[in-house]
C-alpha cells in the first residue's frame, strides 16, 4: 500500500443522510459526481456478525454537460479519498466492498483509477486486501478489494470472509 | 460445499463466483442508473446541490484548498 501524502486541494462536497449515504460535488468544468455507499448485508451471508457494516461503493457521473466526457482532473481523485475518509468517521467499522465493472471490458481501466483514489489515503489509517478472479470461460478478470480501518478489531475475521466469498466457499445470496 | 452437502470442485468453486459476480455488477448498474434518475427527481438531492453550489459561487470556485 503507497500513499501520495496529503493532498492541497479537493472539491468541496455535500453529505445527504439518506440510505445510502450519498455525497455529492461537483467539479470545475461542471460535472457532478455522486458517491454512494450501499448496504449490501448478505455478502458475507446472512448470518455474518459483520453484516451490518457491509457496504458497496459506488461512484457514478450523474450530470455532465452534454457531450463533454469527463476530462483527467487531478482534484477528483483526493475529494473521492476524503469523500471515504468522511463515511469512515461517521462509521469507523464500515466495511468497503469495491467491484470493478468488466461489462464493458474496461475494468483493468476502471481498477487503475481506483487505485489512483486509494493512493490518496493515508495508509497508517486503512487496509486494503485485494482479489482478482479469473473467469476461465470468458476470459474475463473481476479486480475486486475490500477496505476497513486499521483500527478495526475484525479485520483478520473479515479479510478472511472476503477470501472465503472469491474463493467460492459462500454462496452469497 | 452445495447445498446438499457436497464438497464443490475448484471449477465449480470458480463458476459460482464468476455468477455471482456477473450478478453484483448487474445491480451496480442498476444502482448507478437509479443514481441518474434521483438526481434528476429528488428534492433532497436538488436541494443539497442548489445549497453546495451557492456556497461554491460564495467561494469563487468549488475547490478547497487543505
Amino acid at each position: 500500500m503507497k500513499s501520495e501524502g496529503h493532498p492541497s486541494s479537493i472539491y468541496s462536497y455535500v453529505f445527504i443522510d439518506q440510505e445510502p449515504a450519498t455525497y455529492l460535488f461537483r467539479t470545475i468544468n461542471s460535472i457532478v459526481y455522486e458517491v454512494q455507499f450501499k448496504p449490501t448485508p448478505y455478502l458475507f451471508g446472512e448470518h455474518s456478525p459483520f453484516a451490518d457494516s457491509i457496504v458497496e461503493l459506488v461512484l457514478k457521473v450523474v450530470d455532465a454537460p452534454t457531450g463533454v466526457r469527463p476530462p483527467r482532473d487531478a482534484v477528483t481523485a483526493p475529494t473521492i479519498a476524503a469523500i471515504i475518509n468522511d463515511f469512515y468517521e461517521r462509521s469507523s467499522q464500515t466495511i468497503t466492498i469495491y467491484i470493478c465493472d468488466s461489462s464493458d471490458k474496461r475494468q483493468k481501466a476502471r481498477w487503475t483509477t481506483f487505485n489512483r483514489w486509494y493512493d490518496y489515503f493515508s495508509a497508517r489509517n486503512y487496509q486494503r486486501f485485494d482479489r482478482t478472479v479469473f473467469d476461465n470461460v470468458e476470459e474475463v478478470t473481476y479486480y475486486c478489494a475490500v477496505i476497513i480501518s486499521a483500527e478495526n478489531p475484525h479485520r483478520l475475521s473479515i479479510f478472511e470472509a472476503f477470501n472465503r466469498l472469491l474463493d467460492g466457499y459462500n454462496d452469497p445470496k | 460445499m452445495d447445498v446438499n452437502g457436497n464438497v464443490l470442485t475448484t471449477d465449480e468453486r470458480n463458476t459460482r463466483v464468476v455468477s455471482f459476480l456477473k450478478l453484483r455488477i448487474v445491480e451496480k448498474r442498476k444502482a448507478e442508473r437509479r443514481m441518474v434518475e434521483d438526481y434528476r427527481t429528488n428534492n433532497v438531492i436538488q436541494a443539497a446541490l442548489t445549497e453546495l453550489d451557492r456556497h461554491n459561487e460564495e467561494r469563487g470556485t468549488p475547490i478547497i484548498h487543505l
